[in-house]
């Protein structure tokens, strides 16, 4: 009773100012909503395998030789922060393709494997970096517990991925031979 | 949604692989919202399940779930499932999945036939 002595508007008036703010506020928090959508940094951009930097190491079609270390050196960058990458290193005797490959190589003729070499790891980039250079010591043994680790045509696999899991891949054909 | 592009489905994009060889596909993947999971499924159509009976009761399923894609917002699915030499000839329904971290799902789906002569393509 006392409210509404001191309220110069009617009920049914209230009501509608009422409904009109309950749209106004809405409306307000829809767009604030979409706003703060459009201003939030999403990523969608992949990260980025360079080898045309002088000292990256190996290059498509290049050579390793048994019983000596390399550095496999490649430049990486993401435009908001890197992840990590992985190295794969597998025999490539029947010259299968992945849809990553640059171009070919003159390869030796096809064989059955016997003791092929395979390596596969994955390394961690520090935190923050949207440049990298990688580098990584390496040896391909002349012989592991199966004996004389097989020679010929190989495929050294690059992945690279981003903090929130864009990623990339580079297949080098490469050779593995002895000195 | 996740996006599945397929570059090559059985030898040299054929649709067809032969028992002892294996099935090759490569795939561009993208689920902007983060893959949780991929898997391949592959049974007989009707028609072979009726045949069934000729092969001795042979069968060939796949039902593989690939969990070492969790967490990525792309990648190129490059796999070969080996099938196996008891493996009956005839036509198969093959499915790839890929679900993303908010459960969705985009699903792939094509004919494969097994037959005689398929040239192997070992990874």
């Amino acid at each position: 009773m006392f409210v509404t002595m001191c309220d110069p508007l009617p009920p049914v008036y209230k009501y509608y100012m009422m409904r009109q703010l309950y749209i106004t506020a809405a409306i307000i928090t829809l767009m604030t909503a979409l706003t703060s959508c459009g201003e939030t940094d999403i990523d969608d951009v992949k990260p980025i395998i360079d080898l045309s930097v002088e000292s990256a190491f190996p290059r498509n079609c290049d050579t390793l030789y048994l019983g000596e270390a390399f550095t496999f050196r490649a430049s990486f960058a993401d435009n908001q922060e890197l992840g990590s990458f992985s190295v794969d290193i597998h025999q490539n005797f029947d010259h299968h393709s992945h849809s990553t490959e640059v171009t070919a190589c003159e390869f030796s003729p096809e064989k059955e494997p016997v003791n092929p070499f395979q390596y596969t790891m994955d390394y961690d980039i520090p935190a923050g970096l949207t440049e990298y250079v990688a580098e990584v010591e390496l040896e391909i043994p002349a012989s592991d517990a199966g004996g004389a680790v097989d020679t010929g045509d190989y495929h050294f696999f690059i992945s690279l991925t981003d903090k929130v899991g864009w990623s990339a891949s580079k297949g080098l054909s490469i050779k593995i031979l002895e000195r | 949604m996740p996006e599945i592009d397929m570059h090559e489905f059985g030898y040299e994009n054929t649709g067809t692989a032969s028992p002892g060889g294996d099935l090759h596909m490569d795939a561009e993947i993208v689920a902007s919202a983060t893959i949780s999971e991929i898997s391949i499924e592959i049974h007989g159509g009707e028609e072979h399940a009726h045949k069934k009976a000729v092969y001795d009761g042979h069968e060939w399923e796949v039902d593989t779930v690939y969990t070492e894609y969790s967490g990525l917002k792309n990648t190129t699915f490059h796999e070969h499932i080996e099938v196996p030499e008891t493996a009956p000839l005839g036509e198969y329904h093959f499915y790839l999945k890929v679900t993303d971290m908010e459960g969705y799902q985009e699903i792939y789906e094509a004919d494969l036939e097994l037959k005689e002569g398929v040239e192997h393509d070992h990874k």
